[in-house]
């Protein structure tokens, strides 16, 4: 059996992580010849006093996660989909508009029908924890119908004795009045905002609106200012990298998040077509560690979605944790993408319908979902971020290639990973040595395999 | 007097959402304080973002009240104006 143990060359280091055992630790080479060797043949006798200590954390067979079994439990929450449209035309987007879906609406019966079912499964389940997101296209233009779902759920919840946690994903173009209601309902929200106005109006014009960055500038102030949890949103191009830290120096400045996630674009036809490029992996990777240690000394977090160490999963996403994301049809799906996505590329994400006030979702549907899991993924088989990452996004990831034919997202996850490890160890001069050498980048990103097992 | 209309809240009247959903009213007259609660709350916010309040009607039906009757209370005591739509 496969110990789920790493080892990462960083120069002439090596990393070791075990994430299911949550120990990393930063060793030498021939101390990891050592620890291969007392772990693989299972003799510890030669190994030094305090490599023995460090070996006998292992003897705890830790079960790697599992994909959930049975009837459906508890929602990881209750996504809403009020519109697939959207008030901005970003230069990038890569979010088509589902062919049945462009102009349709949620209606406010299908919203209350969605909270009062699963208001029902949850206390069915016995669980008092209750959350509902709010995803679009931009889910605020539909202003009267969020407000209704929002409102409806507190006042539900509350008389159900539940409590309830609110948030959205936005651009944040919405009415100042309206900016200050969400800040008093909601407990967080994701705000897509990449940059200053020069970065912002370029990257994220808006339909109608001129200089949409000033709106949205002050809804971010208006969150800010409020117990809402406010996470900004950055998407970084070859064209805004060079920026980036300057952005995010701006934007700790003007605001206080909770965290900064700054996602490398994924090029789109629409991002070809506007001229703008996904940032070089190395590049954005260097860039992105210099500011996660910069914001860690801020206590603020920097995120990047497959590079959260605190995740030991087999989907990082909502697929797979039963969330119940409901389309403006009503129809009930694991995953928030237009169903053109999936079928793109031949997965079936649909889970169920609302239907007599209740969630229609079948066995067979439940199970094919969940099987969208890391265990599925060849192309992450050996690589340390397995648990973290679980090979990303289900549907516009490719996994199913050669064993560590490592792509550009997982050339991102792999050295954002290790200089979030290597924080983490504080070990900072190791990090800016590694991060001035091209070479040891390479070695550290592109090793086909990571586990002990493997190591030369 | 009814959800079909459109309404504004005074401007004359303080007021703030607090923890848990409520509304509290002031009055600066004989700084008298009245707390909103549940649906009235919800219905106050709703004029706030001049949404319509007959969204608000069956939910108000639902546990024995008339919605028409609040706002025209409200209207009468001068909280609320009638607005455009």
């Amino acid at each position: 059996m496969l110990t789920n143990i790493f080892l990462v060359p960083v120069k002439e280091k090596v990393l070791l992580h075990a994430p299911l055992h949550g120990i990393t630790a930063l060793i030498n080479r021939s101390g990891a010849k050592l620890l291969q060797s007392a772990i693989v043949n299972n003799d510890r006798n030669d190994l030094p006093r305090h490599y023995r200590a460090l070996c006998s954390a292992f003897e705890v067979d830790i079960e790697p996660p599992k994909p959930r079994q049975g009837g459906l439990g508890e929602p990881r929450f209750l996504g809403l989909l009020p519109t697939r449209d959207c008030n901005m035309q970003c230069l990038y987007c890569d979010f088509p508009l589902s062919r049945d879906e462009s102009v349709m609406t949620m209606s406010q019966s299908i919203s209350q029908t969605a909270i009062d079912a699963y208001f029902k499964k949850l206390l069915e389940l016995g669980h008092k924890k209750a959350a509902i997101h709010f995803f679009g296209g931009e889910p605020f233009i539909e202003k009267q119908l969020v407000f209704f779902a929002a409102e409806y759920g507190r006042d539900q919840a509350q008389k159900l004795g539940l409590s309830l946690h609110l948030e959205a994903s936005s651009n944040g173009l919405v009415s100042e009045s309206f900016a200050t209601w969400i800040s008093e309902t909601f407990d967080c929200i994701v705000l897509s905002l990449d940059g200053r106005e020069n970065i912002q109006n370029f990257q994220r014009p808006a339909k109608q609106t001129h200089n949409a960055f000033k709106r949205i500038y002050k809804t971010a102030q208006i969150l800010s200012d409020s117990p809402c949890q406010l996470i900004l949103r950055s998407c970084i191009t070859r064209e805004s990298l060079p920026e980036m830290h300057n952005t995010v120096a701006w934007m700790i400045k003007q605001f206080i998040p909770e965290t900064i996630c700054l996602e490398p674009m994924s090029e789109s036809k629409l991002s070809i077509k506007n001229g703008l490029h996904p940032p070089d992996p190395w590049k954005f990777s260097r860039s992105f560690i210099k500011v996660n240690a910069f914001l860690e000394e801020l206590g603020i977090n920097c995120m990047l979605s497959t590079a959260d160490l605190s995740l030991k999963t087999i989907s990082s996403c909502p697929v797979g944790h039963d969330a119940l994301i409901i389309s403006p049809a009503g129809e009930i799906n694991a995953c928030y993408l237009p169903n053109e996505s999936w079928e793109a590329k031949h997965k079936d994400m649909h889970l169920g319908f609302l239907k007599a006030g209740k969630f229609e979702i079948s066995q067979s549907d439940l199970d094919r979902v969940r099987s969208y899991e890391l265990g599925q993924k060849p192309l992450c088989q050996n690589c340390f971020c397995r648990f973290h990452c679980a090979g990303g996004c289900h549907v516009n990831h490719p996994t199913d290639g050669k064993t560590g034919a490592y792509d550009d997202i997982c050339i991102n996850t792999r050295l954002v990973s290790i200089g979030k490890l290597l924080l983490r160890l504080n070990q900072k001069n190791t990090l800016e040595d590694w991060l001035q050498d091209r070479p040891a980048l390479e070695k550290s990103a592109l090793i086909h395999n990571d586990r002990i097992e493997a190591w030369l | 007097m009814n959800t079909r209309d459109a309404y504004k809240i005074n401007p004359k009247v303080a007021w703030a959402n607090e923890a848990k959903g409520t509304c509290a009213l002031i009055f600066s007259d004989d700084q008298q304080r009245i707390q909103l609660e549940g649906l009235e709350a919800i219905l106050w916010r709703s004029i706030w973002q001049d949404l319509a309040s007959e969204n608000w009607a069956q939910a108000f039906a639902e546990v024995g009240k008339d919605i028409d009757k609040v706002l025209k209370d409200w209207y009468l005591k001068g909280w609320i104006t009638k607005g455009d739509r």
